[in-house]
């Protein structure tokens, strides 16, 4: 259970089940695909807004449409979160 | 690697200190399916100390499209979840802790007036410099005073993009040299 309050993909209705689709439509290696069959916990961290929940992925999604390669790229991100001390 | 790589290499070390504020904050749990042992992280870590404030750079970030509409969303005036100024009383204390001069002049007026403005910027501050020790805590400090579930994730979410964005100014100048 998250602190924040979250909606999961099975609860959500209008909106938000159209943004969660929108979000599983995006090509994701295996590796992210959780086996708890919800939503990731980071995407659904933005459920209660699926605007703000749109935009900070489509940022992040743009980061993959580039020349820096997969592995530099997950190397880049490894690092960062290991600097701030997180899991993700 | 060329100008795109060392551009979107910046753009990802930016992302993803929004990306484990949200994560730190939320208080979500790992759930990636990876055959790799989890990271532990060291909760009792020391932030790195703050150079002193006329050292910090002072940088302005170049913003792609998405990113320009994602920052105008979230420090739009029009939400309800929080005033356009609780929004900048956050996204000053993230720019002071994440040394960004020209961000935090910019906000200097939004310095915290009441006991509503101390709340959030003591969460703004502790989740930029030492987001590893968030608690549930710090969000019932939010509710406490009043903020609505929605006003918590938008937040930590301005909190983690100013971060970001501190960064992705950094980043970007020293790629240019």
């Amino acid at each position: 259970m998250a602190w924040l309050a979250t909606i999961s993909r099975r609860d959500a209705g209008g909106d938000l089940a159209q943004a969660y689709a929108e979000m599983a439509a995006r090509p994701t290696p295996e590796v992210y695909v959780p086996d708890h069959g919800d939503a990731p916990g980071i995407i659904r961290a933005h459920s209660l807004d699926p605007a703000l929940m749109r935009l900070a992925f489509s940022v992040s999604g743009s980061l993959h449409r580039s020349t820096l390669e997969w592995a530099d790229r997950e190397l880049v991100s490894s690092v960062t979160s290991r600097a701030n001390e997180c899991f993700y | 690697m060329d100008g795109d790589a060392i551009q979107t290499a910046t753009g990802v070390v930016a992302m993803f200190n929004y990306l484990t504020r949200v994560a730190d904050a939320s208080g979500i749990e790992f759930d990636y399916a990876t055959p790799l042992p989890a990271f532990e992280p060291r909760r009792d870590k020391h932030p790195l100390p703050r150079p002193p404030a006329d050292e910090w750079p002072v940088v302005t970030p170049r913003f792609t499209d998405l990113w320009q509409r994602w920052h105008d969303y979230l420090f739009d005036a029009s939400h309800e979840s929080l005033t356009w100024r609780q929004r900048l009383v956050l996204a000053r204390a993230a720019a002071l802790e994440s040394c960004d001069r020209k961000r935090a002049d910019e906000l200097a007026e939004h310095a915290p007036r009441d006991d509503v403005d101390r709340v959030l910027d003591a969460f703004a501050r502790k989740l930029s410099v030492r987001p590893w020790q968030m608690a549930a805590s710090d969000l019932q400090a939010l509710r406490d005073v009043g903020f609505a579930e929605r006003a918590l994730l938008h937040a930590m979410a301005v909190t983690a993009l100013q971060n970001a964005e501190s960064r992705l100014a950094v980043g970007q100048a020293l790629a240019s040299g």
